[in-house]
């Protein structure tokens, strides 16, 4: 923490002066991880009460594996809105977050994603076919935000394919509108999200994920059943965390291909290539950039002495780009040799969504060596990215022949 | 050769089972289903598909067992 970064050509002394929503994050974000993670691993923020961030993938997974150091307790953002509500179970510890997780699990563990294949495949598919012929397209507002929503609401939420409209429009105002829209975006969601489990509360149970949210079996708040808000925090904790995130990795996805039609040709021969393949896109295209953590007593680690009471955020997209375990961070190698990463997390929170993500991704990419003729960036067109708590790519103006 | 599964430490990710299905089994809920105790008896001819599971946990909870001190600790007097 004594060095200052900005010796290095920064624009932000990121070292003692990080800023996770600054332009200079944003703009400087392959850099600035290559640079925390080679030489400061606790880096500090000025800003509000102050905080700090971990990057090390090492130091990040023992952080967010110690959740009794490292507590969620008092939510993942620094700096939090006084009287901001709480997002169940992310925003709280065992055991009350794994009385959740235990409950909720079953629906997102590979044997139960695989059930919704055929249904994700025809998204994908209906999303293609809307542009496949035209010879161009803008793959994330196409596609990339499109297709998660689809799979979320349908799948998870059984709500009826032409009735989800109205919430894929209010999520994307919540998550890539305007910033002065976004919280209307929010409480347009939210509002759906009350009023439809609401009515599913009323009906038959179907056994879906809707029924073991509103039952709550086997969790206990204060000695009772959850309240009703707990409920409703946790599908949308589940929109929020899921939605956005998954559209950054397809949307790398597809940046990755157009540019790199060697990958694609060998991705297309041979499939046994493609898991891996997309394990490395979700490296280095890792949605969440940092999440926050309470320090719950006086501990040393990393190096630092930190106090009970300072916040910390755990850099998984850092992590992801951490030099002392990746050679050549900023590069995506379909064929590399660690296959671990820090993009969907560590310990109690990892991201319950992963394997729904992934077979996304794995349908997504599945469906662009089918379907769609060699794809490549429209000519002096260059992405655009939005940088906080999650990382996410504006447009990506794609361009082929459709005669092909 | 002997695989140990930390199953307190399994947080469900199922990298595991995604690269090596035939050594490493998941419960209906994801997790590592870590029969007796976590120990892993890997089938002959199976050893790369167990090693290549372990590397892929990204809770770095899965290991080899060491016969050599698995022996000497549990013949050790007292223990």
């Amino acid at each position: 923490m004594s060095q200052a970064s900005q010796s290095n050509g920064f624009g932000r002394d990121h070292f003692n002066d990080f800023d996770m929503d600054s332009k200079e994050f944003n703009d400087e974000y392959a850099r600035v991880a290559e640079e925390l993670t080679a030489r400061c691993p606790v880096a500090h923020s000025q800003l509000g009460t102050g905080y700090y961030v971990l990057s090390r993938l090492d130091d990040v997974r023992q952080a967010a594996q110690d959740w009794k150091t490292f507590s969620s307790a008092q939510g993942f953002q620094p700096n939090r809105p006084e009287g901001m509500p709480y997002m169940y179970p992310e925003e709280s510890d065992p055991p009350y977050h794994n009385m959740w997780r235990t409950t909720l699990n079953k629906h997102f563990s590979p044997q139960a994603v695989g059930q919704y294949r055929d249904q994700v495949n025809a998204f994908v598919h209906q999303l293609v076919d809307g542009f496949v012929d035209r010879g161009e397209c803008d793959w994330v507002q196409d596609f990339a935000i499109p297709l998660p929503g689809m799979a979320f609401f349908v799948c998870y939420m059984g709500v009826p394919v032409d009735e989800i409209g109205p919430i894929q429009e209010a999520i994307h105002r919540a998550l890539f509108g305007p910033l002065e829209g976004r919280p209307g975006g929010w409480g347009d969601a939210m509002a759906f999200v009350n009023d439809y489990m609401l009515e599913r509360a009323k009906e038959p149970p179907r056994g879906d994920f809707v029924d073991t949210v509103v039952a709550a079996e086997g969790v206990t708040f204060e000695g009772g059943p959850p309240p009703w808000e707990h409920k409703v925090s946790v599908v949308t904790d589940l929109l929020a965390g899921g939605i956005g995130t998954t559209t950054y990795a397809l949307s790398g996805l597809a940046y990755h291909l157009a540019q790199h039609p060697e990958d694609r040709a060998r991705l297309l021969k041979d499939a046994s290539l493609r898991p891996a393949a997309l394990e490395e896109i979700t490296r280095y295209f890792a949605a969440v950039a940092l999440l926050g953590r309470t320090v719950m007593a006086d501990v040393n680690f990393a190096g630092h002495d930190f106090k009970a009471g300072d916040f910390v955020m755990l850099g998984y997209g850092l992590a992801c780009r951490d030099v002392n375990v990746y050679d050549e961070p900023d590069r995506i190698n379909i064929d590399r040799a660690e296959k671990v990463n820090a993009a969907f997390g560590f310990g109690p929170h990892r991201c319950i969504g992963s394997n729904l993500a992934r077979l996304e991704l794995s349908l997504t990419l599945d469906a662009m060596l089918d379907r769609m003729p060699e794809f490549r960036i429209r000519p002096g067109f260059a992405p655009t990215y939005q940088t906080g708590l999650t990382r996410h790519m504006n447009n990506l103006e794609l361009v082929w022949d459709p005669t092909e | 050769m002997k695989i140990h599964v930390d199953r307190e430490g399994c947080t469900g990710h199922g990298r595991c089972n995604a690269v090596a299905p035939e050594v490493y089994e998941l419960d209906e809920e994801g997790y590592n289903i870590g029969r007796h105790d976590g120990i892993i008896d890997v089938p002959p001819g199976l050893e790369a598909a167990a090693l290549q599971g372990l590397r892929a946990c990204p809770e770095r909870i899965i290991s080899v067992v060491n016969e050599d001190e698995r022996a000497s600790a549990s013949s050790t007097p007292g223990q």
